[in-house]
């Protein structure tokens, strides 16, 4: 994958998950025992495995207003998105019938993000895995329409309270508005979306605040997801992507926040 | 925190002991509120009680819920509801009086419940009212638009622990609780869905 070299370094980013992924048309003749398959392939890296309930298909273009997607009734329920899980759980494979997905994740406070290219190549990794199972199969190969690569964030300091805090850590807005209660926002949802360079798709910021269930502790929710049509080289896509997204997430943020997250270039 | 004190003891709640509501306002009606402290003991008069299958909550878990987000967080977040709820069930296990504290098991086995249901629902989690019942047992409350979910979870394995709702035309037991049941059960509650 080329590298611009323009990113911004951080010594302790507060990302807690990483993911690429691509989208493409559901696989004919994919059913079931197939994941137990190419599991069978990776079960010596990714031992572990959960079931859980398969994707929305990802439109390129936001949809208005949360219209529904439409499509005619199935005649099965749909198959399942198949976590495939390396101990302890940090790297992760997610696979439905039109969607690979790789995931890094923090899953301690003190694991240390392992950078974007591990992440990549790990990825590049298990979908030509992916790709070489179906061809082995006799399956046909997937046929990408999206491409994505998310950043999710929690923005954490002790005593912080959101969204009272959140200045202290984004730059685009000075302070939050006041209603005519004088009294404090108590909550704060923000979006954002711009193209990325050469019409290569979308990049969508959000912005919540929540409770870590373990703790309680308050956690600003930063998540900056690029999403671009699958036909550009994927490594090229991949690069303007995290170009897109780091370069963002550092314009975006202050200099105050960027001394806590070691900020080097 | 705010604490409701009622009239007279209803079924068995100690006398000026009313549900907890979290100290951001009334959440639900009086109407809501005093049936919290209705004794709940199933059976109840005309209403269907449904072993685990065939119940609404499995026609809800049958309309294929499908998320939109590629994130796996192993440490997703859950909204500030949940952690007020939470803090009213703490509040409640440090009453002076031992007949007015939830029981360690009913403590444990709802602080459970809704750790499961909170890692479905997560930001959308919804502030319950919360009061301590008979038997030292833990009841809880979400309501919405008409549509009514209560968590009963006994004070001890000889009581009975159950998910109780009600909406128009409709009310239901069902004995099967755990976390992903309930969080259908909110997400019908709050959204009708």
């Amino acid at each position: 994958m080329s590298d611009t070299g323009k990113s911004p370094h951080y010594e302790e980013p507060p990302v807690i998950e990483v993911v690429c992924g691509v989208q493409y048309e559901s696989l004919s003749q994919w059913g079931t025992p197939h994941y137990g398959k190419f599991w069978g392939r990776i079960e010596h890296e990714y031992a572990d495995f959960e079931e859980h309930p398969p994707l929305l298909r990802a439109p390129l273009e936001p949809l208005s207003s949360n219209a529904p997607q439409v499509s005619s009734p199935p005649s099965l329920p749909p198959l399942r998105r198949v976590f495939f899980i390396q101990p302890p759980g940090n790297f992760l494979i997610q696979l439905q019938e039109n969607r690979f997905l790789h995931n890094w994740r923090k899953t301690k406070d003190d694991d240390a993000y392992p950078r974007f290219q591990a992440a990549y190549e790990r990825f590049v990794r298990l979908w030509g895995e992916f790709k070489g199972y179906l061809s082995d199969a006799g399956l046909p190969q997937p046929q990408p329409e999206i491409f994505e690569l998310t950043y999710i964030n929690h923005v954490m300091r002790e005593g912080a309270s959101f969204p009272k805090d959140v200045w202290e850590f984004l730059d685009f807005y000075q302070r939050n508005p006041e209603a005519t209660t004088a009294k404090e926002a108590s909550g704060l949802m923000i979006q954002f979306a711009w193209p990325l360079p050469n019409d290569l798709g979308r990049l969508t910021l959000d912005v919540k605040h929540g409770n870590r269930i373990s703790d309680q502790k308050e956690v600003l929710l930063m998540e900056l997801t690029a999403r671009g049509k699958g036909e550009a080289m994927m490594a090229d896509w991949f690069a303007v992507a995290h170009d897109a997204i780091v370069n963002t997430f550092d314009k975006l943020t202050t200099d105050e926040a960027h001394k806590i997250w070691g900020k080097t270039s | 925190m705010s604490t409701a004190t009622m009239g007279p003891a209803v079924s068995g709640i100690p006398r000026g002991k009313g549900p907890r509501t979290g100290g951001s306002g009334p959440l639900l009606a009086e109407k809501t509120v005093l049936a919290a402290h209705t004794e709940l003991e199933p059976p109840f008069p005309g209403v269907d009680v449904l072993s685990s299958q065939g119940s609404l909550a499995d026609s809800l878990q049958g309309t294929w819920e499908q998320p939109c987000r590629s994130a796996a967080a192993s440490e997703p977040l859950t909204s500030r509801d949940y952690a007020a709820t939470v803090q009213l069930i703490t509040e409640l296990g440090r009453e002076d009086e031992e007949e007015d504290r939830p029981s360690e098991f009913a403590l444990g086995r709802t602080l459970s419940v809704l750790e499961q249901a909170a890692r479905e629902l997560r930001l959308s989690f919804p502030l319950a009212i919360v009061a301590v019942g008979p038997h030292r047992s833990l009841r809880l409350l979400w309501s919405s638009e008409g549509r009514e979910v209560r968590l009963v979870v006994g004070g001890s394995t000889a009581n009975k622990t159950y998910l109780y709702w009600e909406g128009p035309g409709q009310r239901c037991v069902d004995y099967s609780v755990d976390g992903a049941r309930l969080a259908s059960l909110l997400r019908w509650t709050l959204h009708g869905i």
